[in-house]
């Protein structure tokens, strides 16, 4: 009996041991997050947890800086000759983690890669509008013709068309070309790139630790190492940071903010982030194909009380509270706004053919506490609701296959207000784009096309008001609030601020201090 | 005949054993609870109050209320009538489908035995949890196909038993005496042969009861079980996961709520295993 | 004998090969497509047929399962959608999490068990053999993602000890550990009572009672190490409900382990991990049970092998 005993824990203890805790270094910095990063390809990431991590192993030609504006990275500046090109001057002697000089052939090859059928990048939509990238894409091309290497630090981007939101889409980290080409669609298990820290190890699910890169160009960072710590429960992420087994605690949900504020030793940063929540109408189904009945329910709903149960911030385009000209549609621009009012809800109703039947909401579980208080606000003015509350991926295929009526989703990572895949008739899913409302409108494309081509700020605003005025009228969708991105650290760390976009929010993790 | 008063002694001793006592006094509360929710509950289970966000337990609310604002022992109390009808209906389905397949392999034997028993095989190999969350993902979630579900995963064991309880009882002197006297081949089965397995059933039956709700209350925890607004144990519990620490009343009530019923369940179960078929082990 | 383990090792190949229609059908039945799901708000026009294409998803369902079985046979099951690496060192790096989960959820069953069957054979058909056995079914009637949350309420969240998630030390075992253990120990308390009960009554026990031994001397010497074989072979037998189980707890403490990559990939659609994972925790389960039955022929020398079933 004993013996068996023993053999038990013996078993259990040699398991254990396998698996010790890395010794951390003078000054290491564990940063909580919610889920595992994806890839640390920057060609392939597409989550924001990736983005925390590829962000710290890569730099890019410019980078999103925490305005949202762009500042200068790899790239020391650039210049637009025309409409449609772009020229980037590279700065000299950046190196990557192993000694290599990054040059304009590095820069053309993360770019082409991406675009190459082989390697399947999933963010190859966002460079087809480069001259020659659809040709490559299909095969039809050795490289892509408007990606042209003049010198070993000059490069050139040509468009096929103006093409206002193309800073946006040249962040993306510049890979190795010499390590990144051999390895194809295995880099990103074991990364190189030239940003600030180096790739040091990735347990799955668990950890990934990143050492500081002595040569960086912009100096060694302050900090040793970061350890980023996969925390799916938010409950015990905040007793880590409390216990100070984490410094820093990525997304804190608006419940826990009471506990932190409670807590002297942490600190709370909020800002508006990137994100828009949003109720979606397939217009080509039935009931919610009958414009009065969205605006009855635009009118039934109260977004404030919404946005203020989520602590977010009240939305009223398709653009998040977080970016510059939120303020002007909303106070200055002639758009529709459905704010909450029963009465001109029963007077849609009426207008409309709604006779009672039953409308579907289609969420997934995150969203199923917003589906029911859609549900009892719609009630109200006697709109049968049924909720659908579906695993992420079947949810997701209905609302691409247009088997949906009404669905709650988010959108985020809104930088530009650019709207082409998102409202564009050419884009409904079936066409392979994002127009989940199966929305058509003329008018409503012609301002999409034109709002992508106007580089002028001032006119390009005054083409969205137009768009959006368009959009509200015709309602494929309500907008409902932005929510806060909030984070907590500990207050020894010094020099952390926080930025909306995943990319900006460690910004500056090479300058932060821990002081005692 | 013997086994007649082996049958009868055993209903006896059910009757003086406390724990069946116990068991049963709750299921009956559970299942008038159940009945007659509308007018046991104090509030309305749906009705949502924003303004009254995670109140704790008070005199108003019982058992506090939920993010939503909704009365917790309302929506226990509802709950109570979901848990039940997974338990019973998804048991229903296994036990059927078991009973069909488990008679056939084992009355009929050679290749038919040999396709069912494989199917059993591979079933049994497969992780359950994990067919259950299949066939709801394909299904897609809702109350009928949560039971559904949990039966199809379920049925292997009845088959199985049945099939060992018939493969027995096959060989005894009192069937082919039947037989012999030209007894139909169902007949046979329906009349002579399931009463004698009938015992070893029930014990199964009542134990599955409780492994459907607990199954039931893991899917929703997962996200994929009944839908809202009806309200789910699991589904309430683990809403409260997150926010264990501000609200600690919106998890740990409906756990409480299951173990409840999932216990009577198998204390019922466990005394019958006792009282009818002594020598059943597993 | 050697028969007997040949032909039961021969079952196993229409086994497996069952196990892994089943599993791809339901995983390809599935609504959702992975491609759009790791893609997201980011896919365009085009793109997602070329990621199809370059994953081999827009073959006809047979040559992706004809691949997938012969990529199996070779011990290559592909490389996983989300996390964009191969599968196999994917699960490799998490089967020893699950293990030692496992292991340790065994062994916390059985020191519930051992003690509480123990006493309630003894005292048989007393309170105490009542209370025991309510207090051994509480585990499997609590969900055990309950358990572990209300655990994790009571020592990290509010006694501050004992690491609430996550691997690395043995203290991160502790939680999961009783968590997946106090649903085992029902069924494991009834059978050392059973087996115990059984022994009680044995000749040599009522021998050695009249040579005047003392009763604990009696029970721990005699009749429980004779109760003991039936009680361990049952392990094997326990081996998928453990697994089982442990997908859950592995949900519930974050711990890396294949349950959890194995739920996760379920919802992500990434059919190459789930493909490969139930191949080999099937493959687990039946090897284990092969063991179990080969172990009681060793045993109970009472059990004939060969003929049919």
């Amino acid at each position: 009996m004993k013996k068996v005993l023993i053999l038990f824990l013996a078993m259990a203890v040699v398991a254990v041991l396998g698996t010790g805790p890395v010794q951390a270094a003078e000054e290491t910095v564990v940063i909580g997050m919610d889920a595992d990063a994806d890839s640390l390809d920057p060609r392939f990431n597409t989550t924001a947890y990736g983005m925390y991590v590829v962000q710290q192993i890569y730099d890019g030609l410019i980078e999103l800086d925490e305005e949202l504006g762009f500042e200068n990275v790899v790239a020391e500046d650039f210049e637009t000759p025309s409409d449609t090109e772009y020229v980037f001057h590279l700065r000299e002697g950046i190196k990557f983690h192993d000694g290599e000089e990054l040059t304009a052939e590095d820069v053309k090859f993360t770019y082409e890669s991406m675009l190459d059928p082989d390697l399947g990048s999933p963010k190859a939509g966002g460079y087809l509008h480069l001259v020659g990238a659809e040709e490559f894409n299909e095969g039809e091309a050795d490289e892509v013709e408007g990606i042209e290497v003049i010198d070993d630090y000059t490069i050139s981007f040509q468009l096929e068309e103006p093409h206002a939101p193309f800073l946006v889409d040249v962040t993306t980290g510049i890979v190795p070309k010499h390590l990144a080409e051999e390895a194809g669609e295995e880099f990103g298990d074991d990364p190189v790139g030239s940003g600030p820290f180096v790739f040091e190890e990735r347990e799955i699910d668990e950890s990934t630790t990143l050492t500081a890169f002595d040569d960086h160009y912009q100096g060694r960072p302050n900090i040793d190492e970061v350890r980023y710590r996969v925390i799916p429960e938010a409950a015990v992420g905040v007793v880590e940071l409390e216990t100070g087994e984490l410094d820093v605690l990525m997304s804190v949900s608006e419940d826990d903010v009471s506990i932190i504020e409670g807590d002297d030793s942490l600190e709370l940063a909020a800002t508006a982030s990137t994100n828009y929540e949003y109720i979606g109408f397939n217009v080509t189904n039935e009931p919610v194909d009958d414009v009065y009945l969205r605006k009855a329910i635009a009118y039934s709903l109260d977004k404030y009380a919404m946005a203020d149960h989520f602590k977010g911030e009240r939305t009223y385009a398709p653009l998040p509270a977080s970016h510059e000209w939120a303020d002007y549609y909303a106070e200055e621009a002639d758009i529709h706004k459905y704010e909450f009012d029963l009465d001109r809800a029963q007077e849609m109703i009426e207008q409309s053919d709604y006779d009672g039947e039953t409308v579907t909401i289609k969420t997934s579980e995150g969203r199923q506490e917003q589906a029911q208080i859609l549900q009892q606000m719609m009630n109200q003015v006697n709109i049968n609701v049924d909720i659908e509350v579906l695993e992420w991926g079947t949810f997701y295929d209905d609302v691409v296959e247009g088997e949906a009526e009404i669905y709650l989703l988010g959108w985020f990572g809104i930088i530009d207000p650019d709207a082409y895949i998102f409202f564009h008739s050419e884009m409904t899913p079936d066409q392979g784009g994002n127009n989940r409302m199966f929305y058509e409108n003329e008018e409503a494309d012609e301002l999409i096309e034109k709002g992508r081509q106007t580089l002028e700020p001032e006119e390009r605003r005054e083409v969205y008001a137009d768009l959006f005025e368009v959009l509200t009228d015709d309602l494929p969708n309500i907008f409902l609030y932005s929510e806060q991105d909030m984070y907590a650290y500990q207050d020894n760390i010094e020099g952390f601020e926080v930025g909306p976009y995943p990319v900006t929010i460690l910004n500056n993790l090479k300058d932060i201090e821990i002081v005692d | 005949m013997a086994e007649d008063t082996a049958y009868s002694r055993g209903l006896r001793q059910l009757k003086d054993n406390l724990r069946v006592k116990i068991s049963l006094l709750i299921l009956i509360m559970l299942v008038l609870m159940a009945i007659f929710a509308p007018y046991i509950s104090p509030q309305d289970p749906d009705e949502m109050n924003l303004g009254a966000s995670l109140e704790p337990p008070s005199s108003e609310h019982w058992l506090g209320t939920d993010r939503m604002g909704r009365d917790m022992l309302s929506r226990i109390i509802y709950g109570t009538r979901v848990s039940l009808l997974v338990g019973v209906i998804a048991v229903g389905i296994s036990g059927t489908l078991g009973l069909i397949l488990g008679t056939l392999a084992g009355y009929y034997g050679g290749i038919i035995d040999g396709i069912i028993m494989r199917l059993v095989d591979i079933l049994l190999a497969f992780p359950s949890i994990l067919l259950a969350i299949s066939l709801v993902a394909v299904l897609g979630p809702s109350l009928v196909n949560v039971m559904f579900a949990i039966g199809i995963v379920n049925w292997v064991s009845y088959a199985r038993l049945i099939r060992g309880e018939l493969l027995s009882l096959k060989e005894k002197e009192f069937i082919s005496a039947v037989r012999a006297m030209g007894a139909s081949t169902p007949r046979i089965i329906i009349k002579h042969m399931l009463p004698n397995a009938i015992a070893p059933i029930i014990v199964m039956a009542t134990l599955g009861m409780a492994g459907a709700i607990i199954t039931e209350s893991s899917l929703s925890f997962l996200g994929i079980g009944v839908q809202p607004p009806t309200p789910s144990w699991g589904q309430m519990l683990s809403e409260g996961r997150e926010i264990i620490r501000q609200a600690w009343w919106v998890s740990t009530f409906p756990g409480v709520a299951i173990m409840i019923v999932v216990l009577a369940f198998n204390l019922l179960g466990d005394s019958l295993r006792d009282a009818l078929d002594p020598n059943l082990v597993e | 004998m050697q028969k007997y383990i040949l032909r039961r090792l021969l079952f196993l190949i229409p086994v497996m090969f069952g196990v892994s229609l089943i599993v791809f059908m339901l995983m390809h039945l599935t609504p959702g497509d992975p491609v759009e799901i790791m893609l997201g708000d980011f896919a365009e026009p085009a793109q997602i047929e070329a990621m199809r294409a370059s994953l081999g998803l827009d073959q006809p369902l047979h040559v992706q399962y004809f691949d997938f079985i012969t990529g199996a046979l070779q011990g290559d099951f592909g490389r996983s959608l989300h996390y964009n690496a191969p599968v196999l060192s994917l699960i490799v790096s998490r089967a020893g999490y699950t293990a030692s989960l496992s292991l340790a959820g065994m062994f916390v069953s059985y020191i519930i068990a051992f003690p509480v069957g123990i006493i309630s054979a003894i005292k048989r058909n007393s309170i105490l053999d009542d209370l025991g056995m309510v207090f051994a079914l509480l585990g499997i009637s609590m969900p055990n993602f309950w358990l572990g949350i209300m655990l994790i309420l009571i020592f990290p969240l509010t006694l501050g000890i004992f690491p609430a998630t996550g691997v690395g030390t043995i203290w991160h075992l502790v939680l999961p550990a009783i968590t997946l253990g106090t649903a085992g120990a029902a069924l494991t308390t009834r059978l050392v009572r059973s087996s115990m009960l059984e022994v009680i009554n044995k000749e040599y026990i009522r021998t050695a009672r009249s040579k005047g031994l003392r009763e604990r001397t009696v029970m721990i010497k005699h009749a429980l190490k004779n109760a003991m074989l039936p009680v361990l072979t049952i392990i094997g037998l326990r081996l998928g409900f453990i697994l089982g189980g442990a997908v859950i707890v592995e949900e519930v403490f974050a711990r890396p382990g294949m349950g959890r990559l194995m739920i996760n990939s379920i919802f992500r659609r990434d059919y190459f991990v789930v493909q490969a994972c139930v191949l080999l925790i099937a493959f687990t389960v039946m090897l284990a049970n092969l063991l179990v039955d080969i172990a009681y022929g060793f045993i109970d020398p009472q059990i004939k092998y060969g003929g049919g079933e």
